[in-house]
């Protein structure tokens, strides 16, 4: 049955967390040891290499509800000018990403449908030099942080296990991202955060539900504050969430 | 009600994907609890398939943690990815011969008060997204016709879920519509500790308390989990007196 590439006939959370793993250690060996402001950059180097099916790619960081963003790092000018297209259009794939919190793909450019729901970006796109785009939410707690987004020299969809390491990629500049923009309470910042990375689970979202009211603070601090005790802990995220969850961790004594 | 006229409700109601209050996690809702009640099973859950890999549960009958518990070891692997890769339904009649198999499964099961399992595919066209778990308490097999219903009702579920929207969903478009339901799931989940953590109640009676609210005021289930998780709704008004 033509359900995708992805159905394999291992455990599917398995192989999940060693493509995860092996993405996390590239990134952070791409970031270890560099001051803040380099590492952007060195992100966007470390993702090119970990998708190569795409041409280039950039990183934006949504506003607040406002449909603006700015981007963070980009592979070229190309994928540069894709982002401020958008951006100043209020149009097309990226922008989508962010409002419904999923996977956005224009996989040919050229023709309809992608023509006729993006008027003004297909033809500026193209014109840039990409005839295939795929945005992907950074999904941060309850709401899209930005995006990850990918162009194509020529068209064609994104499927199968490319999309799998696109949406992993995207999970672990996440966690960058969140760590860049609050002030991390651990020195070892950005790779702190990667190594702590794992599959969202209920029981995560569950624990953050309950620090955001019992500590009065949103749903990204509550999550970066679960993080940053299992890794001060040496536990998993899930574990500590666990504990939350059946009450026998306080929460109140970070 | 005969049976009858309830099962072309539920098709109805599985369908209805242009009514104004329309909710992708609220067609979940209403499909376990259909399923729960017009068949012979105990308990109903349905999970979809992340483009990341493995199963995440939408909705279930119960929300306590012995049964979400018995859901997450499938998320993995069990009858229902099997069910999921194969896009053909799935009967496990006796949850005790299957220790070879599934051994953490079994305890699950076991643990949980279930001895049998029904899973069915959600289904697009040619396309797999995900299962249908139907439980029972008892050992067997589901009857051969309610498998089929089922089966009807899951696809119309599954149909609601790319038509919802005026524009049609075509291949590329299927990963966004499902992949949004499962971050409005997410937030459901965050909105659903808040609650717990404010009524000072496990996440299955947050989840109760929730739905009633919702159900009472009659507001969509993904706004409202919205609404707490962005601060715009206090959770002390999910938790008013009852006369609402």
């Amino acid at each position: 049955m033509a359900g995708g590439d992805l159905l394999g006939s291992g455990d599917a959370d398995r192989e999940t967390e060693l493509e995860r793993t092996r993405i996390a250690r590239e990134l952070i060996a791409a970031v270890d040891g560099l001051r803040p402001p380099d590492m952007p950059d060195a992100l966007c180097r470390a993702c090119s290499r970990l998708l190569p099916l795409a041409t280039g790619l950039s990183v934006s960081v949504a506003g607040n509800n406002d449909g603006t963003g700015v981007v963070l790092c980009a592979s070229d000018d190309v994928a540069t000018r894709l982002a401020d297209i958008q951006y100043t259009l209020g149009e097309g794939p990226s922008p989508e990403a962010v409002r419904l919190r999923a996977p956005v793909f224009a996989p040919d450019l050229t023709r309809p449908p992608d023509t006729s729901r993006w008027p003004l970006f297909s033809v500026q796109a193209v014109r840039s030099g990409a005839q295939s785009v795929f945005s992907l939410p950074l999904a941060g707690a309850g709401r899209s942080l930005g995006t990850l987004d990918l162009y194509r020299e020529d068209s064609g969809s994104l499927t199968g296990p490319h999309l799998r390491t696109a949406l992993l990629v995207a999970d672990a500049v996440t966690h960058a991202v969140m760590a860049l923009d609050h002030h991390s309470p651990a020195p070892e910042g950005v790779v702190t955060w990667l190594a702590g990375a794992e599959t969202d689970r209920e029981e995560v979202h569950h624990a953050t539900g309950m620090i955001m009211v019992r500590l009065g603070v949103s749903a990204e601090e509550a999550l970066l504050r679960l993080r940053a005790r299992a890794f001060a802990q040496g536990r998993t995220a899930t574990e500590v969430a666990r504990a939350i969850v059946d009450r026998t961790m306080d929460l109140g004594d970070d | 009600m005969n049976r009858e006229r309830e099962l072309a409700r539920a098709f109805v109601a599985l369908s209805d994907t242009y009514a104004a209050e329309f909710d992708p996690l609220s067609l979940f809702h209403r499909l376990v609890h259909t399923c729960r009640d017009l068949f012979d099973v105990d308990a109903v859950a349905v999970m979809i398939a992340d483009a990341r890999g493995g199963l995440r549960t939408m909705a279930a009958t119960d929300e306590d943690a012995e049964f979400m518990e018995l859901l997450q070891v499938q998320t993995g692997q069990g009858p229902c990815m099997d069910c999921y890769r194969s896009g053909t339904p799935t009967s496990v009649p006796d949850i005790g011969a299957e220790h070879a198999h599934w051994p953490r499964l079994v305890t699950a099961m076991t643990t949980a008060g279930y001895r049998s399992l029904q899973a069915i595919p959600m289904r697009l066209h040619e396309r797999s997204l995900g299962g249908l778990t139907l439980l029972r308490r008892r050992a067997g097999h589901l009857a051969a016709d309610d498998v089929d219903l089922a089966q009807a009702l899951a696809d119309s579920a599954s149909l609601g879920l790319m038509h919802w929207s005026a524009e049609p969903a075509r291949a590329d478009d299927v990963v966004t519509r499902v992949q949004s339901v499962i971050a409005a799931k997410a937030t459901l989940d965050i909105a659903r500790g808040m609650i717990a953590e404010y009524a000072g109640s496990t996440v299955g009676e947050a989840a109760r308390l929730l739905d009633g609210y919702v159900t009472r005021r009659h507001l969509r289930l993904t706004e409202t989990a919205h609404a707490l998780v962005s601060r715009t709704l206090e959770p002390a008004a999910v938790l008013e007196p009852r006369t609402g």
